[in-house]
């Protein structure tokens, strides 16, 4: 019985060691990710970029061949998220028309408008 | 159980531990990347990431703002990397709007560096524990008053504002830099630029024979974002001033071959320099090089 209690007492330990590993001897570090993994906050940023560029060009195909940056998912859904995410967390009031008139853009953009290939 | 049978049991114990982990750790709840920063993105986007600041940037002028989003990327030296990029892009004939815009972002950079400790990568606290929220600091701050603004978003309703009194989850900004004035993107309107200074430079540290342009306004003030335009036989290129800040934010160059002949331009106006040709020079040690030429155009 001795034995047994040794034996999955080792197994702890081992699982220990690969945590003790994995955590803090040799962590995962994050390179060469992806825009659709990065934390909303920096999401509704990249938005709010395109939502500035938007307001200077208004050319709306543009704006979403930009948004695609952000990776799946409609323009109409990135902005929306964008918009609640900002007006959630107290963006000032300019930024927030700013994604209102790009949200308004791209509400009745279709998918078969031709984007731009630049 | 045979207890002759030693310790080896133990160290089983630990493998097969381990292989749990393992299991754990890759099969049962594999990575997932979430959360991630723009600092760990893929080198393209990346690129795209700085393209899309200097694009902003151009649109809106706030060169602070773009300043803390490059921040995001935890480079060393933003300008530098612009203006590189910008180059880079140059030669793969990439639209000239975006060359530009980099080119000139780089140089406002440049002539509005900050002390690299004023600026803090810390996003922005949203209020809530474990979930901050990133931005660069905003631009406008609205008058003593209540604003209002219907999104239009389902579930959203009506935004209400009072500014002067933010709200406790508010959004703190996250560089200390006292915000600078807009600085206009694009070169100043006005005279066409006339040239004046030209002439040949030996330089034997320079590989390739160069015409080196500076562009300057009335004020004798560096102008980036310069386009000019160079010709030889059947062909025509442009460059741009303030692809190498670390020069000069008004500095151009471009390489030419020699025993053709070269005439540029400024694109916004301006005489043309023509018979501008790589001319041979000589060291102290008697070795013949090509040299090339200093052109200075400037506001009268």
């Amino acid at each position: 019985m001795t034995r047994w209690i040794r034996f999955f007492f080792m197994i702890i330990i081992g699982v220990g060691l690969g945590l003790l590993y994995g955590w803090l001897i040799n962590p995962v570090e994050y390179v060469d990710t992806t825009p659709d993994s990065m934390r909303e906050d920096y999401r509704t940023d990249f938005v709010l970029m395109v939502a500035e560029m938007y307001q200077s060009d208004g050319n709306i195909d543009y704006a979403v061949q930009r948004l695609s940056f952000l990776g799946e998912g409609t323009p109409q859904e990135k902005v929306q998220d964008a918009l609640l995410f900002a007006s959630q967390v107290g963006y000032p009031l300019a930024d927030l028309s700013l994604l209102k008139d790009l949200y308004d853009g791209v509400e009745h953009w279709t998918p078969s408008t031709k984007v731009p290939s630049s | 159980m045979n207890e002759n049978r030693g310790s080896w049991y133990l160290l089983t114990g630990i493998v097969f531990g381990l292989i749990l982990g393992l299991l754990f750790a890759w099969v049962i709840s594999p990575l997932a990347y979430v959360d991630t920063t723009p600092a760990t993105l893929r080198k393209d986007y990346k690129d795209a990431y700085r393209l899309s600041v200097s694009l902003a940037y151009l649109a809106t002028g706030d060169v602070e703002r773009a300043r803390a989003r490059l921040a995001l990327l935890e480079e060393d030296d933003s300008s530098k990397i612009l203006a590189e990029q910008a180059q880079q892009y140059l030669a793969e004939g990439r639209p000239v709007a975006d060359i530009k815009a980099l080119g000139l972002l780089a140089a406002a950079l440049r002539q509005t560096s900050t002390p690299k400790s004023e600026i803090s990568l810390t996003p922005l606290s949203l209020g809530t524990a474990g979930s901050p929220t990133k931005n660069p600091e905003h631009t406008q701050v609205p008058p003593q008053s209540t604003q209002s603004l219907t999104t239009g978003v389902a579930g959203m309703g009506t935004l209400t504002q009072t500014s002067g009194t933010p709200p406790s989850s508010t959004r703190k900004p996250t560089s200390t830099n006292t915000p600078l004035p807009t600085l206009t993107p694009s070169p100043t309107l006005g005279s066409p630029f006339v040239l004046a200074e030209k002439k040949e430079i030996c330089d034997p540290k320079l590989s390739n024979p160069l015409i080196q342009v500076e562009v300057v306004d009335a004020a004798d003030v560096e102008v980036p974002g310069v386009t000019i335009i160079i010709n030889w036989d059947d062909s025509e290129e442009k460059f741009f001033t303030g692809m190498k800040p670390e020069i000069g934010i008004g500095f151009a160059d471009y390489a030419i071959m020699p025993g053709v002949t070269y005439m540029i331009h400024i694109a916004e106006g301006g005489e043309p320099v023509k018979d501008l040709v790589a001319h041979e020079c000589e060291n102290e040690q008697g070795e013949r090089y090509w040299g090339g030429w200093f052109l200075k155009f400037t506001q009268p």
